[in-house]
């Protein structure tokens, strides 16, 4: 079931009526309520999936419990890398089984000796690199002692498959998520009204900025071998935006949905194009990944203690493997290889923690130092999304040759002109509200809520008449095929 | 929660005042559209389909013959209105002549009838009106794709159709060739030939026979540097959908070879073109000059 549909629509005030209406006055009711409900809205999209996230659910359970009672280190191991290996099996096989094959068929044949093997018909289940590492996130935090682990299977099963944020997280810790299930929830009409306006902010950078973005960039990306430069620029920074709006508006209706049933989600994004290096770019993009990749790999390679080679290959691994989580494709790789190129020089010159704190706090406009430092890091992950957002190397190279070129100069060839002036000027409204919220969890946090409420409301509905009439036709969630 | 459910209430209460506005207006628009249509049956002759038969004169045809033509409509809405036509038990239609053109095949109309296009969400807006409110055709979608064109309609003044004049003539090469690229030009992997246009133009046959309604199909001439360019798949495509038509009557006219100063663009007669034409099938009319079921 998709965020922005009739069908969720339709879902989410029966599910919420159910919750606060019916099942109020216990917590085991609310807790199972959401466990169907999660098993409803993931079901919508393929039922057969569900048998998957039922199997890692037991799988991680038992070995959690097992771990309780175990004290001998070898067993507790053998437990541990059990839910890796069944964990990270089922992402293997589903997500990378036919890129290994395909890679392996052409080194083969690169040493003369071809082979021939078909590609497998392999669906992936939508979100399974989500709840994969959520999952692992528990038995990790129990088999480490920082969890306690849980004895109830209806919260560890609504911690696994909590519907706000199964498909395209953001991917909760156990130690955040878990204790949230037994404590009591009571209804708070200001959180409740705060989760309203987070998911209206997420539709809108979902519907209005990323879906009109889609429709220019898929035709500027499918078509690049006839574009000129300037319109190949104009397709990445679409782009950019759309991957922004896409996944962080998901990330908002997620949170947002949460706080409608008393929950609390991390935040994952803060703001990331405001960014004055690529450190902070990467404090501030997919928090809940970026983090889980530092708690679960940076730190236990080493992280940034030892030497300088040390630090190189831990921040080379961390990338690589944060590009090869988005898919099973070359581009993804090496879009992680540029990010840790782009970050070297940051962590080495120990200036990866300089710009830490929100920029221009306090005031209305950056100054010209920190206008030109967002531009330079905007331009650096504007680049890297062209080879994110390309099919494949061959087909990046050929979009990043075409725009160093002196077509570069020339005015655009759009297929719908009105269409993208309508999108920049939508962008550039995005980008003041997210400018003016930059202080808050997300844009629309605080933002008018000292003004009169016919103010107020009338800033709401022009929101909604924005969702009716600029959204795009893209529907799908990009973070989706992840 | 009683607070909450409200506050709810009272941000919703200028949106569902403004939804119960527009449902009103709806009403009573379609109310009144029902009405007149319901007067145009009185006519024994229509025209009906879209732009090309619109430049014809329904009064140099039959005395009596009434032109709902309208530019770029889809079969499935001719359907529509002629189902609201035939709803009056007494209405006087015995014929009706329906524009069949070659390219009322081609993609544009598949997006002509689809909401995930410009084209079908203008379309809708145009529609609105003479669209059944249960209707399963498949065109009405899903509830967000129809949310802003019906917004729209609702609040637009319902297109009848009618007689449509034009003085141009002698038209260009570009124009030409715009009309030829927006009409046959494929997007988004879309089929190559219009497969809705087809079934409905069946569903029309249909309701003429149950309703004892002579239906004659009519296309006009196309300008030769148009018709030229059109892939044969077109033409077959075209003649088979025609051939299954069980009671067919067909009027062709397009591979006349007809001046440029009858053309007022690629595929449209001009003022000129249109009293020829007119003329000659009101002349055919009269003396029913339908050779069996084919040809001229």
């Amino acid at each position: 079931m998709l965020f922005n549909s009739i069908d969720f629509a339709v879902f989410l005030p029966i599910v919420f009526l159910l919750y606060w209406l019916l099942a109020n006055k216990n917590l085991r009711l609310q807790n199972a309520l959401i466990v169907l409900a999660s098993y409803v809205f993931y079901g919508w999209w393929d039922w057969r999936f569900l048998s998957l996230i039922l199997f890692s659910t037991l799988v991680d359970f038992t070995i959690g419990r097992k771990l309780k009672n175990e004290e001998n280190k070898t067993k507790r191991k053998i437990l541990l890398w059990t839910s890796i290996f069944v964990n990270l099996g089922f992402l293997g096989f589903f997500k990378y089984a036919n890129f290994f094959l395909d890679n392996f068929k052409s080194a083969f044949s690169f040493f003369g000796s071809a082979i021939t093997t078909n590609s497998l018909s392999i669906i992936l289940p939508v979100g399974i690199s989500f709840y994969t590492f959520q999952t692992l996130s528990y038995t990790i935090d129990v088999y480490k002692r920082k969890l306690a682990p849980t004895n109830d299977f209806i919260v560890f099963s609504a911690f696994v498959s909590f519907f706000p944020q199964l498909v395209a997280g953001p991917i909760e810790r156990a130690t955040n998520l878990l204790p949230q299930f037994y404590k009591k929830r009571t209804f708070e009409g200001s959180k409740a009204g705060d989760g309203m306006r987070q998911i209206l902010w997420g539709l809108f950078k979902k519907m209005v900025i990323a879906d009109s973005c889609a429709e220019l960039a898929n035709h500027i990306f499918n078509n690049s071998a006839e574009m000129n430069g300037s319109s190949l620029v104009l397709g990445a920074i679409f782009f950019t935006f759309q991957i922004y709006g896409d996944f962080s508006g998901y990330s908002d209706i997620a949170i947002g949905t949460s706080r409608l049933f008393g929950f609390n989600l991390m935040q994952n994004f803060k703001f990331p194009y405001f960014s004055r290096d690529i450190a902070a770019f990467w404090r501030r993009w997919h928090i809940s990944l970026s983090t889980w990749f530092r708690d679960y790999l940076y730190i236990p390679l080493g992280g940034s203690r030892g030497g300088t080679w040390m630090k190189v290959r831990n921040t080379f691994a961390i990338f690589i493997v944060s590009g090869f989580w988005h898919g099973a494709n070359w581009t993804f790789i090496v879009w992680g290889i540029l990010h840790a190129i782009y970050f070297l020089p940051l962590l080495l010159t120990n200036k990866n923690r300089k710009n830490l704190e929100i920029v221009a706090q306090g005031n209305t406009l950056p100054t010209a130092k920190e206008f030109l430092q967002i531009l330079f890091t905007f331009s650096l992950t504007v680049f890297a999304w062209i080879i994110f957002r390309a099919k494949d190397m061959k087909h990046a190279f050929s979009y990043i040759s075409g725009i160093f070129s002196s077509s570069l100069f020339e005015i655009p060839q759009l297929s719908d002109p009105k269409g993208a002036m309508i999108t920049m000027l939508l962008i550039f409204v995005f980008i003041c509200v997210e400018w003016l919220g930059r202080e808050s969890q997300y844009a629309l946090e605080h933002l008018g809520l000292r003004w009169k409420r016919p103010l107020r409301h009338a800033m709401y509905y022009t929101i909604i008449i924005a969702l009716i009439w600029f959204s795009g036709k893209e529907q799908q969630f990009i973070y989706f095929q992840f | 929660m009683r607070i909450f459910a409200f506050n709810i209430l009272k941000f919703s209460a200028p949106g569902l005042i403004f939804i119960l506005i527009s449902f009103t207006l709806y009403l009573n628009t379609k109310t009144n559209i029902e009405t007149k249509l319901t007067s145009f049956s009185k006519h024994s002759v229509l025209l009906m389909g879209d732009s090309q038969i619109q430049r014809l004169h329904g009064d140099a045809i039959s005395l009596g013959a009434k032109n709902l033509a309208s530019s770029g409509e889809h079969y499935y809405f001719t359907y529509q209105k002629l189902q609201t036509l035939v709803q009056n038990k007494n209405h006087s239609i015995d014929t009706l002549m329906l524009g069949v053109s070659i390219h009322n095949f081609a993609p544009v109309y598949n997006r002509l009838f689809s909401l995930d296009f410009s084209e079908g969400e203008k379309s809708l807006k145009k529609y609105l009106y003479f669209i059944r409110m249960f209707d399963n055709s498949g065109f009405l979608t899903t509830f967000d794709k129809i949310l802003k064109p019906a917004i729209l309609g609702v609040y637009a003044t319902p297109d009848f159709g009618g007689f449509y004049e034009s003085t141009n003539s002698n038209p260009k090469e570009a124009i030409i060739n715009k009309t030829f690229n927006m009409h046959f030009s494929i997007q988004q992997n879309e089929a190559k030939f219009s497969n809705s246009q087809r079934t409905y133009l069946y569903e029309i046959e249909r309701l003429c026979t149950d309703n004892n309604i002579t239906l004659i199909l009519v296309s006009t001439p196309y300008h030769s540097g148009y018709k030229e360019k059109i892939d044969q798949g077109y033409y077959d495509f075209f003649s088979e959908s025609l051939k299954r038509l069980k009671h067919r009557r067909h009027l062709n006219f397009i591979e006349d070879d007809i001046a440029d100063r009858f053309m007022s663009d690629a595929n449209h007669l001009n003022k000129l073109g249109a009293k020829k034409y007119s003329k000659i099938i009101g002349e055919r009319l009269k003396a029913a000059a339908f050779a069996g079921t084919q040809g001229n």
